[in-house]
């Protein structure tokens, strides 16, 4: 936990402080310079898109915050498809590749489900398949049945890297990242997961990873029908 | 005050920035995002200064500060940095960089620590040498003019160069690296063989066996070393 608070420490530093160092050196440069009008459209819009990184971030750290205890879940009757089909529709323009949607149903309602922070969950699952899988050209969305358990499966498979099998549970850990901070080729903070497990898990259902066999890894997401 | 800057910052936004207010300061700017590639531009390009990211993908910023530092032990380095706890400034510092910026920074601030630095390099470089006699030789490395075992002759502004530069670090190996960017000092630089062509030029003016060279030495797979013990004290001046 100390190495995982370490990394935390790092990497919401560079997180934090890189939009910021953006903005102050956009506004010093508009205060400062005779800018064309070229120069400052690239201005504004890196300013811009460091604002939102920004906004991404207190909302990840204020949502960790909640999950961890005490977030008021509304739960309605909620339908797996509609929701995979609006989060594929928000990730796409960020993926070279296509992301493809795989289901065996028109429709499949979970009577307990919260839409606000499952649209969140998979939304987080699939930008990570993004993130870590950039240059490959497909990842895959499958909804399936387990009548046996009574409940749906999402499953999210991208072609990418992997994650080693030692590191398969840890990555669920609040501030878990792989490898070393210093020289880590992806962005972010480590409580993706952490928050995607514990919204699983208020839904009584699961969610773990496994290898997709030759290459990339598959998640998992069970949530009860009932 | 212009320059040649070596920009290592992997987020976009910032390289884009800073690349921009560099430009508009009259710099020419090299910048790249990629940790893996900064050696070998530096090694292909002459730089006055770098400014260098630490959290880079793949190379961390302190490894390739060293890495520089082992190629050139001159070129003022700048660390550009979101770490700003005193043991990762001490940590920088120790890896052979001269200053230490914590983002986010004030623009002013850091164009000029960018200046103060180019200034103090630039004045330890153009503090120099006049003139300078060896065996039965000399040179006047502002006049051009030199005299050599058959009597009088003009060097080239880039034999004077080279000359002056072996002669000022006297005694001490001059790696071929140092020399290219001392004297030819742009981004392109002419092949290693240029600089033995114009060795052998020195032994032929100055030498009085050019096979057996007393003065202008060769250290195999380094560079040259230029040896000879002073006739008279040599005039310098300070700029």
């Amino acid at each position: 936990m100390a190495r995982q608070q370490q990394n935390f420490l790092l990497s919401i530093t560079h997180e934090l402080k890189s939009p910021l160092a953006v903005i102050q050196l956009t506004l010093d440069t508009f205060s400062k310079r005779q800018l064309t009008e070229e120069q400052r459209q690239m201005l504004t819009k890196n300013g811009l898109s460091e604002t939102e990184r920004l906004k991404k971030l207190v909302e990840d750290l204020l949502l960790a915050a909640r999950v961890d205890g005490g977030y008021q879940y509304s739960f309605e009757p909620t339908d797996l498809v509609a929701l995979a089909r609006q989060c594929i529709q928000i990730a796409a323009p960020k993926y070279k590749g296509q992301i493809d949607f795989e289901q065996e149903m028109d429709q499949a309602t979970i009577q307990h489900g919260d839409p606000k922070t499952l649209s969140f969950m998979l939304l987080n699952i699939l930008e990570n398949a993004v993130k870590y899988a950039k240059d490959t050209s497909q990842i895959v969305v499958r909804l399936l049945s387990n009548t046996e358990k009574n409940a749906y499966c999402i499953e999210v498979a991208d072609f990418g890297q992997g994650i080693p099998k030692l590191e398969r549970e840890q990555i669920f850990d609040k501030f878990y990242r792989i490898g070393n901070e210093d020289t880590r080729q992806t962005k972010g903070t480590g409580l993706g997961l952490f928050i995607a497990k514990e919204i699983v898990k208020a839904h009584r259902g699961n969610i773990f990873v496994r290898s997709n066999q030759p290459q990339g890894s598959v998640f998992t997401i069970t949530l009860p029908k009932t | 005050m212009a320059g040649r800057i070596f920009l290592v910052e992997d987020e976009a936004s910032i390289r884009d920035a800073l690349k921009l207010n560099l430009e508009l300061e009259g710099y020419e700017v090299v910048a790249t995002g990629e940790g893996k590639q900064v050696l070998r531009i530096f090694k292909e390009q002459h730089f006055d200064i770098v400014l260098l990211d630490i959290m880079l993908p793949e190379v961390s910023g302190l490894e390739l500060c060293e890495q520089i530092r082992l190629v050139d032990i001159d070129v003022p380095i700048i660390f550009l940095t979101a770490k700003d706890t005193s043991a990762d400034k001490v940590a920088g510092l120790k890896r052979g960089a001269d200053d230490y910026i914590v983002k986010p920074f004030n623009l002013e601030e850091l164009l000029l620590r960018i200046q103060i630095l180019l200034r103090r390099s630039q004045g330890k470089t153009s503090t120099s040498l006049e003139s300078f006699e060896f065996g039965p030789n000399s040179a006047n490395f502002k006049t051009y003019e030199a005299v050599g075992k058959n009597g009088p002759f003009k060097l080239t502004k880039k034999e004077a160069m080279l000359l002056k530069l072996l002669i000022e670090r006297r005694g001490e190996v001059v790696s071929r690296q140092q020399i290219l960017q001392s004297v030819w000092g742009y981004d392109v630089y002419p092949s290693t063989r240029t600089i033995d062509n114009f060795i052998l030029s020195f032994r032929k003016y100055f030498e009085k066996e050019p096979k057996s060279p007393e003065f202008f030495h060769s250290v195999r797979g380094v560079g040259y070393k230029f040896v000879a013990a002073e006739v008279k004290e040599e005039k310098g001046v300070a700029s």
